[in-house]
């Protein structure tokens, strides 16, 4: 387990956090920029002295402000994915993931480093150069490289932000299978909700140094605690499994119960996602009307009120949020306990094949 | 778009500049054939005076690089307090005339000076000797390394680095594999024009070092000497160091910018 509780004054930064990390979980830290996240990856890794506090890993006191102790970068046994990848520009992909192995003659490290190269489908790059890699390429020899060394943590600093849409929608994919396997305390930097509801199991906000709020990327959606937050968690995570429809559309039965219908096409585990101001609330009796497709019954596990708007936190049973005025809430009743429809049209449903 | 009036005259700046510049060297060719120019190196002490050249400058670079280079890194990572007089210290001999670097010289290292009473007991003798050429070429010539090497440390990606200390390798590593490697080309161009201004090295060194043939006589300072009674030996001796120093520029840009001249390979 990851256990932090830091202090650092920079420039215009004030960082304050704590947080805890179990073996297997991943934490994402979520925040616009300058908010400090690469700061508390970097204080994690070593790479930045905190003015205060502590961080350690699995019982060992890594640095300790009051106590003294520092274990230098170099000792930490960290996989740390950086956001331009920073592979060594003059080292072929292979070397860059030899590296960091020790303990174990030339051709060992050599044949270790071909072999992860060839779980991560790079087994024909492996004499290439970083810049005769593509995007997605280089993102997986730089995942390569840090897992080489078999880490007792992992860090990643906005890993797919460097990637064109296309690849990034593949490579998240893949990320959130990779993540899922290992067995570790991974922390991800990032200033996307959505990649960070994909990736991690637990989100934490941070906005000019602080934690604002952490908990699920549902529960956040569903309960922020401020505008802010509101605000930055964007679209809504469900997940389920994609078909084809009758209609040319693609039908997508969520887990847990319900079908939703989306433009995009995609077969098979899938995220499908929606804004919460998409998302439009009725009484349960009313008829539908207009031109949405998407139809779901749902509880409202809580409202929160900021200003003239309000975010329902819905289950369906898979959370939602939807994003209504203050007046709707007031006019049709809304409170915790009740029953709403909620309804959003296909094409305002992003699939993301997982 | 630039004007054809502006391009004109940008093209004329440069055609004034570059004939200026070429001029003079081509004229030391001009006046001199080959053959005179070598017949004139047999002149006595011609060829000491360049070998002496060649073996202190040498020594010279040698020295800087080997101490220049763990400083200028330092410099370029590290902000403390002070670092700015720090470098300001280090780029001072690039101004100062060359004869106060001399009397700079003998006033510390001379046998009266501010450590040449504890630099003689320790048996070192600088001045008159071609030790202390090899400082007086260090002194002028160690900015011009050390001010490149702090520009190519800095432009070295920070994330490298630190991508270097996560996958388990310690400051020294991360400074021989990847800060090194990373800042070659700026490492390689430094080298040249400290070597450059050392073998050009002059006034420090009559000051400090004397003009003796054999022992402290350079060849500028064997240029300058043959001028009065042998021009044509000057001319060779000039002619030759022209040459050594194109093809240490030439050699130098070709080294730092070929990518695949250094593998930092595992």
């Amino acid at each position: 387990m990851l256990a932090l509780d830091v202090s650092l004054h920079r420039g215009a930064l004030e960082l304050k956090a704590a947080q805890a990390v179990a073996a297997g979980e991943c934490l994402a830290l979520v925040g616009p920029s300058g908010a400090g996240k690469s700061t508390v990856l970097k204080i994690v890794a070593g790479l930045t002295r905190p003015d205060d506090g502590r961080v350690e890993l699995d019982g060992e006191v890594w640095i300790d402000r009051e106590g003294g102790g520092e274990v230098p970068a170099d000792r930490r046994r960290i996989g740390f994915v950086f956001q331009e990848y920073a592979l060594f520009p003059r080292m072929s992909a292979w070397r860059n993931v030899a590296y960091g192995i020790r303990g174990a003659g030339r051709g060992e490290r050599r044949l270790r480093a071909l072999a992860t190269l060839e779980r991560f489908g790079l087994a024909d790059r492996a004499d290439a150069r970083p810049s005769e890699l593509s995007g997605g390429e280089r993102q997986r020899v730089a995942l390569a490289r840090a897992l080489a060394t078999d880490p007792k943590l992992l860090l990643l600093d906005e890993p797919l932000s460097a990637l064109d849409a296309r690849t990034r929608a593949a490579a998240s994919a893949e990320l959130a299978q990779l993540l899922r396997s290992t067995e570790i305390p991974a922390v991800i930097v990032t200033h996307d909700f959505a990649e960070a509801a994909l990736l991690s199991d637990r989100v934490a906000v941070l906005d000019r140094g602080r934690i604002v709020q952490e908990g699920t990327a549902a529960e956040l959606a569903a309960t922020p605690v401020s505008a802010f937050v509101a605000d930055l968690t964007g679209a809504v995570v469900l997940r389920g499994t994609a078909r084809p429809d009758a209609q040319g559309l693609t039908a997508v039965d969520l887990d847990g119960g319900g079908t939703l219908s989306s433009t995009d096409v995609a077969t098979g585990p899938v995220a499908a996602s929606v804004f919460p101001w998409e998302i439009e609330l009725g009484e349960v009796e009313g008829e539908p009307a207009g031109s949405a497709l998407n139809h779901l019954i749902a509880d409202v596990t809580g409202v929160t009120e900021f200003g003239n708007r309000a975010r329902v936190g819905l289950a369906v049973p898979q959370p939602l949020a939807a994003e209504v005025t203050s007046a709707s809430v007031a006019r049709l009743g809304i409170r915790p306990g009740g029953k709403v429809s909620a309804s959003w049209k296909a094409t305002a449903t992003r699939l993301v094949s997982l | 778009m630039s004007s054809p009036a502006f391009r004109l005259g940008s093209l004329a700046a440069l055609a004034l500049l570059l004939s200026f510049l070429a001029i003079p060297l081509l004229a030391i060719f001009v006046e001199a054939g080959p053959g005179e120019l070598l017949a004139s190196l047999g002149e006595d002490g011609a060829l000491d005076a360049l070998s002496l050249s060649l073996r202190t400058s040498l020594a010279a670079v040698v020295l800087i690089v080997i101490v220049g280079t763990p400083a200028a890194y330092l410099l370029a990572r590290r902000r403390f307090r002070g670092r700015a007089a720090v470098i300001t210290l280090i780029e001072l001999p690039l101004v100062l005339p060359p004869a106060a670097a001399g009397i700079a010289l003998l006033a510390a290292f001379g046998p009266n000076g501010l450590v040449g009473g504890a630099i003689e007991d320790a048996g070192i003798r600088l001045v008159l000797q071609t030790a202390g050429v090899v400082v007086a070429m260090t002194f002028v010539a160690a900015p011009f390394f050390v001010r490149g090497a702090i520009a190519a440390f800095e432009a070295v990606d920070a994330d490298l680095l630190d991508a270097s200390r996560t996958l388990g390798a310690g400051e020294a590593r991360t400074f021989s594999r990847v800060a090194i490697p990373g800042a070659r080309a700026g490492l390689a161009s430094g080298l040249a024009l400290a070597w450059g201004r050392a073998l050009g090295e002059f006034g420090a060194t009559l000051l400090f070092a004397g003009s003796l043939q054999g022992r402290t006589q350079t060849a500028p300072l064997a240029i300058f000497e043959f001028l009065s009674r042998d021009f044509d030996a000057s001319l060779a001796l000039s002619g030759v160091l022209v040459v050594f120093s194109a093809v240490l520029l030439l050699g130098v840009k070709l080294l730092g910018g070929a990518p695949e001249a250094a593998r930092a390979g595992a």
